[in-house]
């Protein structure tokens, strides 16, 4: 798939509706589409976070693994989401799993590489993270008040 | 004696009824069957109960009855049948202390006692042609349930109709043959969520606030009705605002310990209001500012 057929992609998404042209093509060059089969691993746990990637279409679970029991799906994500933050902080490993639940097409982008690139283009960095910061405060508020409903549930 | 006037600034839901129907003493409870027994989930069953006198029962949904188990004591129960078959009511209950576990343990054919309707109800009528959305969680499904039924009666009257329910996780999904019915209706939306799963479920995994900003409706020309733990009710105002709707379209409900249910105890005060006379039901702007008092 050509450069700017991922950049149409990117900027159709709605993680990145509105941005700079200028800024969608240079995300493109480090982006792809990916097509995921069902049960798919997308990323594993305690891996390098070295990509970034946009739900276009499907079902991605995210998961936690704990050894000697099935994995706990504490996320669902469909098209419009993110998959995964800990791309933008060190050490740069993944907290949880991600599996396709359905076939999921998603735009994967190398995050490495983009990570740098933020270190020459800071205003490209900023448009980024500027996205990211309400995605990381919406997943916050929803573990508190999942936490809290847990708590509550239980006096 | 009649119950003292309360001083207060919040106003009772439109419409509700907020004395019991029955012209017998209030605090005189009234003798009911268990007729059945429903296991729901976990620590959660539903009686079906019949008056032994035969006579008629009123409740509109939003109300709440108190249902003595004899010999323990009394709780307040919110209705979460269809009320209009006035030969019974349902209530759902959740066994979490003295008395709710000594129901719990009751079998069908057992007596109880019931007085009410007390409190106020859902307004049914001030959602005419908005679309209504519903949001709650684990057993405060039940309280709407009567609602839901009676705005599906209704329906051509209303624009969409949505339904957010949370559970903690796939095993605790309360009336699960309701939510799914409904979901197979082509004209009504049923988004249930749940904090976890089991891996490979397909279902929405997340909090309730998300599953709202997820949901299609018209922020300007709706009504909600929200039934959650208080300490949860303003994750669903706050996502109900992000979608453009006003705390004056927005309907919730309170609870305190109740006794009397007739404004005589002082028992279910918050603030300015007793919960048992002006409340269950609350439009949400006339309590907003109470959320905010820590003492209260
Ligand atoms: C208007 C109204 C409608 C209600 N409707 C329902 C209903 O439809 N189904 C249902 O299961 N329950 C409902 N409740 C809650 C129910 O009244 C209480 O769970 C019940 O009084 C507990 O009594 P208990 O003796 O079993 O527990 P207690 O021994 O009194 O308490 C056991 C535990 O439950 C907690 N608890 C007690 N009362 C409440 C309460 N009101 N809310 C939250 N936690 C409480 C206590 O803090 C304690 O931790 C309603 C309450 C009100 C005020
Ligand atoms: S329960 Fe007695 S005043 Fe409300």
């Amino acid at each position: 798939m050509s450069t700017s057929t991922v950049t149409a992609l990117l900027e159709r998404h709605r993680f990145f509706a509105g941005i700079p042209e200028r800024m969608a093509v240079t995300i493109g060059e480090f982006a792809l589409e990916r097509k995921y089969a069902m049960e798919e691993m997308i990323l594993r746990q305690g891996e390098p976070a070295d990509n970034v990637y946009l739900v276009c279409s499907g079902l991605v679970s995210v998961e936690l693994y704990a050894p000697g029991r099935d994995p706990v799906v504490v996320e669902g994500l469909g098209a419009g989401d993110v998959v995964g933050w800990s791309w933008l902080c060190p050490p740069y490993r993944w907290s949880f799993d991600a599996r396709a639940v359905e076939p999921s097409t998603l735009i994967d982008i190398d995050a490495a590489g983009l990570r740098a690139r933020f270190e020459v283009d800071p205003a490209l960095g900023y448009e980024v993270l500027r996205r990211f910061v309400p995605v990381m405060a919406r997943r916050l508020s929803s573990a508190r008040e999942r936490m809290a409903e847990c708590e509550i549930d239980r006096s | 004696m009649s119950p003292p006037e309360t001083v207060s600034a919040v106003q009772a839901v439109p419409g509700a009824v907020t004395q019991p129907a029955s012209a017998l003493d209030p605090m005189v409870p009234r003798a009911f069957r268990v007729e059945h027994v429903r296991r729901e989930v976990k620590d959660v069953f539903s009686w079906q109960l019949r008056p032994l006198d035969g006579a008629a029962v009123q409740i509109a949904p939003g109300q709440f009855n108190m249902l003595y188990a004899p010999g323990v004591g009394e709780v307040a129960i919110s209705v979460s049948g269809d009320c209009s078959d006035d030969s019974a009511l349902v209530h759902t209950i959740r066994a979490v202390g003295t008395v709710t576990r000594a129901m719990a343990q009751l079998q069908a054919g057992a007596m109880v006692g019931v007085r009410g309707p007390f409190g106020s109800a859902w307004p049914i009528e001030a959602g005419y042609g908005k679309d209504v959305v519903f949001i709650t969680g684990t057993v405060g499904l039940a309280p709407l349930r009567p609602l839901i039924y009676e705005v599906l009666k209704r329906r051509e009257k209303y624009g969409k109709v949505i339904i957010t329910y949370g559970s903690r996780g796939v095993d605790d999904i309360l009336y699960e043959r309701d939510l799914h019915t409904w979901r197979g209706r082509f004209d009504m939306d049923v988004n249930v969520t749940v904090h976890t799963a089991p891996t490979g479920y397909r279902g929405l995994v997340g909090s309730v606030a998300e599953a709202v900003n997820r949901s299609t409706f018209e922020g300007g020309n709706a009504i909600a009705f929200v039934c959650r733990s208080e300490a949860l009710t303003l994750a669903a105002v706050r996502a109900l605002q992000q979608r453009g709707m006003t705390t004056d379209c927005m309907y919730t409900t309170l609870e305190r310990s109740m006794k009397c249910g007739i404004g005589f105890c002082g028992h279910c005060q918050f603030g300015p209001t007793f919960m048992c006379k002006e409340g269950p039901v609350y439009r949400f702007d006339t309590i907003e500012r109470l959320f905010a008092i820590r003492e209260l």
